[in-house]
């Protein structure tokens, strides 16, 4: 196994109370990687980033983490490596900006320990590449979603993760915003942090992933690069709709996806 | 908030508090004034128990308005807890049953004469496992409904148990009917019977309960927004809840055993005080603590005075205020609620 490979899943299979929604799910993700997972909806996106968030348990195989076993770590241990931001998050209780990105230092800090310069160091970063640092003292119910969901992530950085877990992070924002946040994960994988995220937007997968997982069927269909991912027989396939793929105008390595009326 | 915002308000808080409890003292069926306190401030030094106003001042209306400022505090504090046990600002000991249930668990103990263990009477005891069972139980049915459990769910959960252990409760009051006088008393009690040996043996408990909560204050403050967010930030979801849960039990039972069920405090005091000093449990229990308590003692004052010598059940009082507030907070934040 290459030395800089975060995160392994080897022949998982993921579900709820025994019932799979996927299985044989093998792929691994390396230090500074985007994956992005795109598929239909329902079919088991965000089951995968909860099992590998470990909030539910594989129903078998393994997921390692810098080659140990998920489970072996203690809850603070495993929350200190890996960050999550469910789908959809809103907040309705009025916390501070920086309120809710402190919370990030919750698995260093504990139950009672006080802000540690560390600490402040990793909220004040968090905030900083956010671009929210002249947002710290406004009430996260006043923000909008797409301000809300960098606070989340700004949350999960706080934490000074290896693995950034994000389940739909551009849904419900408008394309600005969109953009802006794939930015963001753009700057941050550069930086070396790994991020597996899942998107509907394929287009946007093609312009910022590192590699793509295709998730239909039960199971990864395909995994790879986005040339390799992206292409018009897959996605018929798994999304029974008629579309064509193009070359991006400027970058013309990078698929687009375009839409066709089916009738 | 600044730290020094925050700070002064609590200081003014206090200061309220202060001059109320002084006003409480002094006001009732007998009005002794101000100077008169002083002066029998003077004899706590000098002991003379045959002074009518040291008697009225120390033995009956001091101990009652310390004990209504615990209870305050208590419900209060146990208001906060279960809201956010339950991720739903409209939860409170008495909406979701944990009163009905401590009320029940006392009878229980009264009729069945049960023994004290060590210390703790079995009474005490019998209402914190009430309260206990009555929270978990409207826990597991309102999460049958989802998770967070909505608002609604939350609030038939809560009114079958409460109706259905009121119902047990009378049905005990019917076939053991030789105790019911002392149930009755002990449920209706009110501060009316207030005095220093309840207060001594209430008030532990309610330190007790309070601090359990308090120092689940950080996880809290994640919990609230989630049971997955607090997974993922490492948090041992089942040992908080059952950590605050029992606080808050121990907190409403204590409340529940010194004055008997006292409506919509655990839902007033905390609501407001989130709105001054924000969400952040460090911040907002002692601010929640202080308001409940000056809540409560408000209300007994207007129970004791309004109609002197008559002195109405201070649950009255608070329930004229709290079912009003209570159907503006569902009807403003109906939509939000339990998220």
């Amino acid at each position: 196994m290459a030395p800089d490979v975060r995160l392994s899943a080897d022949n998982l299979s993921v579900g709820y109370h025994g019932r799979s929604i996927l299985s044989r799910i093998s792929f691994s993700v390396s230090k500074g990687e985007l994956l992005t997972l795109v598929g239909p909806n329902g079919a088991g996106k965000t089951t995968l980033l909860k099992t590998l968030a470990a909030l539910i348990k594989p129903l078998s195989g393994t997921i390692l983490l810098d080659s140990k076993p998920l489970e072996t770590f203690s809850s603070y241990e495993r929350a200190v490596k890996i960050g999550y931001v469910a789908q959809g998050s809103s907040i309705h209780w009025p916390f501070t900006v920086y309120e809710l990105v402190s919370q990030g230092r919750f698995p260093s800090r504990g139950w009672f320990g006080s802000e540690s310069p560390a600490d402040k160091l990793a909220i004040e970063e968090a905030l900083e590449i956010t671009d929210l640092y002249s947002y710290r003292e406004r009430l996260v119910t006043e923000l909008s979603g797409g301000e809300l969901q960098r606070v989340l992530i700004a949350r999960a950085l706080a934490q000074k993760p290896e693995l950034l877990l994000l389940d739909e992070p551009v849904s419900h924002l408008d394309i600005r915003y969109q953009i802006g946040v794939m930015e963001l994960l753009q700057k941050l994988v550069s930086q070396g942090l790994s991020a597996i995220i899942s998107l509907h937007d394929l287009n946007l997968a093609s312009l910022y992933a590192s590699t793509v997982s295709l998730v239909a069927q039960g199971g990864i269909v395909t995994h790879g690069t986005v040339k390799e991912v992206l292409r018009p027989d897959i996605l018929q396939e798994a999304y029974n709709i008629n579309l064509e793929v193009g070359p991006h105008p400027e970058s013309p390595d990078l698929p687009m996806i375009y839409y066709q009326r089916q009738r | 908030m600044p730290r020094r915002r925050y700070l002064s308000i609590i200081f003014i808080l206090l200061i309220i508090l202060f001059f109320t409890a002084l006003f409480g003292v002094t006001a009732g069926a007998v009005t002794i004034s101000f100077k008169e306190v002083v002066r029998v401030l003077g004899i706590l030094f000098y002991p003379d128990q045959e002074d009518t106003n040291f008697t009225i001042l120390f033995a009956l209306r001091l101990p009652r308005v310390l004990l209504a400022m615990a209870v305050g505090a208590s419900l209060s504090v146990a208001g906060t807890g279960f809201q956010g046990f339950f991720r739903n600002p409209l939860a409170d000991p008495y909406v979701i049953g944990a009163s009905s249930g401590a009320a029940l668990g006392a009878a229980l103990a009264i009729v069945l004469s049960l023994p004290a263990i060590g210390p703790v009477s079995s009474v005490s005891l019998c209402a914190f496992v009430g309260a206990l069972v009555a929270t978990f139980l409207a826990f597991s049915l309102s999460r049958f409904a989802g998770d967070p459990p909505p608002a609604v769910a939350l609030l038939l959960a809560g009114t079958a148990l409460s109706a259905f252990f009121s119902a047990l409760l009378s049905l005990i009051l019917v076939i053991k009917d030789k105790d019911m006088h002392r149930v009755y008393y002990w449920l209706l009690g009110g501060l009316g019977m207030s005095s220093w040996t309840e207060l001594i043996t209430a008030v532990p408990i309610m330190v007790l309960g309070a601090a359990l909560v308090y120092i689940a204050s950080r996880p809290l403050d994640i919990l609230i927004q989630g049971d997955d967010v607090a997974y993922s930030l490492g948090i041992d979801v089942r040992r908080l809840r059952f950590l605050v849960a029992s606080g808050a039990s121990l907190a409403a039972a204590a409340a529940v055993a010194s004055a008997g069920i006292i409506g919509f405090v655990g839902l007033i005091a905390p609501h407001a005080m989130r709105i001054i000093v924000g969400p952040n449990h460090r911040r907002l229990l002692p601010a929640a603590a202080l308001g409940g308590a000056l809540l409560v003692l408000v209300a007994d004052i207007v129970a004791r005075t309004i109609a002197a010598p008559l002195e109405l059940p201070i649950g009255i009082i608070t329930s004229i205020i709290g079912a009003p507030f209570f159907i503006v907070l569902l009807f403003k934040r109906g939509r939000h609620l339990g998220t």
